[in-house]
C-alpha cells in the first residue's frame, strides 16, 4: 500500500515554454506508516509537480502510479474514485489564501471533513481538535479566516487537512513566511504526529537546517528527476551540492569555515546549535 | 540634516490602537538601514507613511529637505520608491517595457526620453531581453528587477523595499539580495523591511520595531550582540551568532568568537 | 491562456496589420452601420463577396475567420431555424404533413441517443449534426403508425421566411467576419489606445477617457494571473474533497463559493496593493501622462477610411432610392 510511482512522467504545454517536462521516469515508494520525507529541490525541478500526483490531482503523461491500491495512469478510468484518495492523501498546498474561503475558521475547517460525507456534528469536533492540534485555541473558531495574520492563516489552513484524517500527510513548504519560533512549532507539530499516529508525512521545504534535523529520508529533485533518495546526512557529505542546486545546512557552513579559517578539525557534520557549540569546545580544549 | 528625517511620527487606524508610535529617526544619505520587527510591529505602515500613501495623525517626515504632506507627495516621490511582498500585485503594465514606463509617463517625461531611459535601466537591471514579456512569463525575481527598473527610472535614489524577497524561492532571493548590494554601491539609500535575518546582517544600521514603537536603532553589530532584541522580536540569530554569544566570557574562545562574527558579517 | 486571449489576436503581415488601430475601429463601425442598412439579399451577398475579396487582399486566411465563427455556429443555426418556422409570409414553398405518435417519439429518442453517442467518436460535429436534423425531418414524416400523442400538423416553409432566414444569417456572418477581422489583426492594447484616443471628446462631458482605457489595459494584464490563480484555488479546494465535476446540486453550489470566494478577495487584496504601488509611482487619476506609444496615421489609414465613409454612403444612398 502507500504510493509508488512506476516510471512517472508528467509532460504539460505552456504558452511561454512549448512542451514542458515537469517530471521524468520516476520511480519511488512511500510506504503508508512511519515515514517522515523531506522533498527538496529548486524551483522548477518538479517538487509541486511529484507532489499533486500523491494525490491524484493530476494524472501522469506516461507511467503508473499505485496509491493506496488504485492504479492512476494517463487515462480517467470510471472505476477509480479519484475524490476518495484525496481523503487519504491530504495535500497541503503552500499558499493558504487559496484555500479559505468560509466566514468562520471553524467552517473553513469543516469543509473538508463535510466534503467525505462526514456529519455535521462529528465535522465540528473533527474541526475542534485539527484547531488545537496546530496550536490554535478555541477562540480562534468564531473569527474570520482572513483577519488572521499570515503564520495563523497557515496553520488554519493545515488543520483544515488534518481533519480529514488522511492516512498520507503532504505539505508545501509549511513553514515558509512563519517566524522561527512558528517553524519549530508547526515541525515539532509534525514530528509529533508521525511518532504518535505513525502516519506517513512528506514535506517540501527549502531549509536545509530543518531538514537535517527533523528528517530521516530527503527526496531531491533536481530538472525534473529524482536523484537522491536516502539519508540527510549521506546528502550533506557529498563535496559539491550546489551542482544540484542545493545549500548545506549553516552548522555544517559555519563549522566548514572556522577550519578553513583556524585550520582546526572540527567534525562539521553537527545538527544543532548545541551539538556544534560542544564539538567547538571539544576542540578548544585539545 | 539627514536624508531622510522622521519626527515624532505617529499613526493609528480609525483612532484605535497606535499602529506606530512616536517614530523618531534620521537616515543618512547612502546608507543601507534593515528594519526588524514582529508582525504588526508597524514596518510596512512606516515604509508607506516615507512615500505618502498614509497620512500621520502627528508628526513629520522630512526627505532631502522637503516635508512630506499632501502637497509635497508628489514631488516628494521622485526621489523615493518603494518596492512591495508581491511581485505580481506592483506589476501594472502588459509587458515590461509598459511596466518601467509607468512612473515615467506620470511625471510627463517626453516619449524619446522615455524609451532611452527603459532600455538603459531594463539593461541595469539584467531585463533587456525581455521588454515585451508579459508578465506571466516572468518568475517573481524577474518582475522584482523590473519594479526596480520602474523606480530607478523616476531617477529615485532611495529605495524601501518591503519584505521585497519573502515570496521568492532562495535562490532569487539571492540573486535580488546580491543586485540590491550593487544598487548600495552605487550610492543609493536602501531601505529593507525584512524577516531574513541574514538580509538585515547587510545593512549598516538595523532598525528593531516593537508595538509601533522604535525598539533599538543601531549599528549592525551592536544589535546583534543585544539578546533581548531577539527574543522580544521573535527572531533567531544566526547560527554563527548564536554560537558566538554562547562562547562569550572565556578567554581560550576569543578567536573562533571573533571568526564567528567575520562570518556572520560577511557581506 | 497565457497570453492575451481576447479576440485571439494572431501576429501576422499584412494590409491590415498596418493600419492604426483607429481607423480599423472606425470603418469596421461604418462598414456595420452600411451592411445595416442593406435591403436585400442580393445586396448582401454582393457585400459578402466584397467581404470575401478584402480577406484576400488582406491576406487573411479564410480558415481562421471561420474559425472565430465556431462559438456562434449554434447562434446562426438557431437564428436560421427560427425565422424559417415562425415567418408566414409570400408563397408556400413546403407543405409537408408530419405526425407525433408514440413510435415517433421512440423513435426521435432512439435517433438521439445516437447522435449523442456517435458525437464522442465522430470529428465532424456539424455534419454529424446535419445527418440528425435530416432523421429528425424524416421521422416525423414517415413515421406515422401508432397512437397519435397530438392531431396531424403541417410543417409550412414560407418563400419569405427563407428569403429572411438566408438574410439575417448572411448579415450576421459579414458583421462577425468584420469583427473577427479587427480583433485578429489588432493586439489588445492597441485597441484599448485606439478606443481612448477616439474617446477623447468625450472627456469634454466628464467622460475619463484615459482612466478608462487604464482599467482595460489593467485588466487585460491580469487576465492570465487571474486564470492560474483559479486552477491553483481549484486544486487546492480538489484536495480538500471539493470534487468539481461530480456532486448533487447542493453540493455544487457550495464548491463554486468555495472557488469565488478566494478569488474576490484576492481581486481585492491586489487592488488594495496595486493601488499603493501605482500611487507611490506618481500617478495620478485624470492628471496628464505621456505616452511612450504612439498611433501614427499613414496613407494607407486615410484611404481605408476614406473607402469606409464611400461603403457608408453608398449604402444609404441605396436605401433612399
Amino acid at each position: 500500500m502507500g504510493i509508488r510511482f512506476n516510471q512517472v512522467s508528467y509532460d504539460y504545454s505552456s504558452f511561454a515554454q512549448g512542451l514542458y517536462t515537469a517530471i521524468k521516469d520516476i520511480n519511488l515508494e512511500i510506504t503508508e506508516k512511519n515515514e517522515f520525507i523531506a522533498l527538496v529541490g529548486h524551483t522548477g525541478s518538479g517538487k509541486s509537480t511529484l507532489a499533486k500526483h500523491m494525490n491524484a490531482l493530476i494524472f501522469p503523461t506516461s507511467g503508473s502510479l499505485e496509491i493506496f491500491g488504485n492504479i492512476i495512469t494517463s487515462k480517467r478510468s470510471k472505476k477509480i474514485k479519484y475524490n476518495s484518495i484525496r481523503k487519504k492523501v491530504g495535500l497541503v498546498f503552500q499558499f493558504p489564501e487559496y484555500q479559505l474561503f468560509e466566514e468562520t475558521v471553524e467552517k473553513d475547517i469543516m469543509f473538508g471533513p463535510m466534503n467525505f460525507k462526514i456529519t455535521r456534528d462529528k465535522a465540528k469536533i473533527l474541526a475542534k481538535e485539527a484547531l488545537n492540534l496546530v496550536g490554535l485555541n478555541d477562540a480562534y473558531l468564531s473569527r474570520n479566516p482572513y483577519n488572521l495574520s499570515g503564520g495563523e492563516k497557515k496553520r488554519v489552513s493545515i488543520a483544515g487537512i488534518l481533519a480529514m484524517d488522511p492516512d498520507i500527510l503532504v505539505l508545501d513548504e509549511p513553514t515558509s513566511g512563519l517566524d522561527p519560533a512558528g517553524k519549530r512549532v508547526l515541525m515539532n507539530l509534525f514530528k509529533d504526529i508521525n511518532e504518535k499516529t505513525g502516519k506517513t508525512i512528506v514535506i517540501i521545504t527549502h531549509d536545509m537546517d530543518l531538514v537535517y534535523q527533523y528528517f530521516n529520508r530527503v527526496l531531491v529533485m533536481n530538472d525534473g528527476k529524482l536523484i537522491y533518495d536516502g539519508l540527510p546526512e549521506q546528502l550533506f557529505k557529498e563535496k559539491d551540492i550546489y551542482k544540484n542546486h542545493l545549500d548545506y545546512p549553516n552548522t555544517i557552513k559555519v563549522l566548514t569555515y572556522l577550519n578553513q579559517q583556524l585550520n582546526l578539525n572540527l567534525d562539521v557534520y553537527q545538527k544543532t546549535n548545541a551539538e556544534a557549540l560542544l564539538e567547538i569546545k571539544k576542540a578548544v580544549k585539545l | 540634516m539627514s536624508y531622510i528625517e522622521v519626527k515624532e511620527l505617529s499613526y493609528s487606524y480609525n483612532n484605535k490602537t497606535n499602529v506606530l508610535e512616536d517614530i523618531s529617526i534620521n537616515v543618512e544619505k547612502g546608507e543601507w538601514i534593515a528594519i526588524l520587527g514582529h508582525n504588526g510591529s508597524g514596518k510596512s505602515t512606516l515604509a508607506k507613511a516615507l512615500v505618502g500613501l498614509l497620512e500621520p495623525a502627528k508628526g513629520e517626515i522630512v526627505i532631502d529637505g522637503t516635508i512630506l504632506n499632501e502637497d509635497s507627495a508628489y514631488e516628494v516621490r521622485k526621489k523615493i520608491g518603494i518596492v512591495f511582498q508581491n511581485p505580481d500585485n506592483q506589476f501594472v503594465g502588459v509587458t515590461v517595457r509598459d511596466d518601467i514606463a509607468f512612473g515615467m509617463e506620470n511625471l510627463c517625461v517626453p516619449r524619446e526620453k522615455m524609451l532611452e531611459k527603459i532600455e538603459f535601466y531594463a539593461k541595469k537591471v539584467n531585463m533587456l531581453d525581455f521588454l515585451d514579456k508579459e508578465p506571466t512569463n516572468l518568475s517573481g525575481g524577474q518582475k522584482q528587477r523590473v519594479a526596480i527598473a520602474g523606480i530607478l527610472a523616476m531617477q529615485s535614489d532611495i529605495i524601501i523595499f518591503d519584505e521585497a524577497t519573502s515570496m521568492l524561492d532562495p535562490f532569487s532571493r539571492e540573486e535580488l539580495v546580491k543586485y540590491i548590494k550593487t544598487l548600495h554601491k552605487d550610492g543609493l539609500t536602501i531601505i529593507m523591511i525584512t524577516h531574513e535575518i541574514n538580509e538585515a546582517l547587510l545593512a549598516d544600521r538595523i532598525l528593531v520595531m516593537n508595538k509601533g514603537k522604535v525598539y533599538a536603532f543601531e549599528e549592525t553589530e551592536a544589535i546583534m550582540k543585544k539578546k533581548e532584541v531577539f527574543t522580544d522580536s521573535h527572531l533567531e540569530l544566526p547560527v554563527a551568532l548564536d554560537l558566538a554569544n554562547s562562547l562569550e566570557g572565556n578567554e581560550s574562545h576569543k578567536e573562533i568568537r571573533d571568526k564567528l562574527w567575520e562570518y556572520a558579517l560577511i557581506k | 491562456m497565457k497570453s492575451i486571449i481576447i479576440g485571439q489576436y494572431i501576429p501576422g503581415k499584412g494590409l491590415f496589420y498596418r493600419l492604426d488601430p483607429r481607423t480599423k475601429i472606425v470603418s469596421v463601425l461604418f462598414i456595420m452601420i452600411a451592411v445595416f442598412l442593406l435591403q436585400t439579399i442580393e445586396q448582401l451577398l454582393i457585400a459578402l463577396g466584397v467581404a470575401l475579396i478584402m480577406l484576400m487582399i488582406g491576406r487573411i486566411s479564410i480558415i481562421k475567420v471561420l474559425k472565430g465563427l465556431k462559438p456562434i455556429l449554434v447562434l446562426l443555426i438557431f437564428t436560421f431555424i427560427f425565422q424559417i418556422l415562425l415567418n408566414r409570409e409570400g408563397i408556400m414553398i413546403v407543405n409537408q404533413e408530419m405526425q407525433l405518435t408514440i413510435f415517433t417519439a421512440l423513435f426521435l429518442l432512439v435517433s438521439l441517443v445516437i447522435w449523442r453517442i456517435l458525437a464522442r467518436f465522430i470529428r465532424y460535429q456539424f455534419l454529424l449534426f446535419l445527418a440528425f436534423a435530416a432523421s429528425v425531418f424524416l421521422i416525423l414524416v414517415y413515421v406515422d403508425f401508432g397512437y397519435s400523442l397530438v392531431d396531424s400538423f403541417s410543417f409550412k416553409i414560407y418563400e419569405q421566411g427563407l428569403r429572411m432566414s438566408v438574410f439575417v444569417v448572411v448579415r450576421l456572418l459579414i458583421i462577425i467576419t468584420l469583427s473577427t477581422v479587427l480583433t485578429l489583426t489588432t493586439k489588445p492594447t492597441d485597441l484599448t489606445q485606439g478606443l481612448e484616443k477616439l474617446m477623447h471628446p468625450l472627456k469634454k462631458i466628464g467622460f475619463d477617457s484615459e482612466s478608462f482605457a487604464l482599467i482595460i489595459s489593467i485588466s487585460l494584464r491580469y487576465i492570465p494571473t487571474i486564470f492560474d490563480e483559479a486552477n491553483k484555488i481549484m486544486l487546492a479546494q480538489a484536495s480538500r474533497g471539493a470534487d468539481f465535476s461530480e456532486g448533487k446540486l447542493k453540493d455544487k453550489l457550495k464548491q463554486v463559493i468555495s472557488l469565488l470566494v478566494p478569488m474576490f478577495i484576492i481581486a481585492f487584496m491586489r487592488s488594495e496593493e496595486l493601488a499603493n504601488a501605482m500611487e507611490s509611482r506618481n500617478f495620478v487619476p485624470g492628471e496628464k501622462r505621456t505616452r511612450i506609444y504612439e498611433l501614427v496615421f499613414s496613407y494607407r489609414d486615410v484611404l481605408a477610411t476614406a473607402i469606409s465613409i464611400l461603403i457608408l454612403a453608398g449604402a444609404i444612398v441605396l436605401k433612399v432610392i
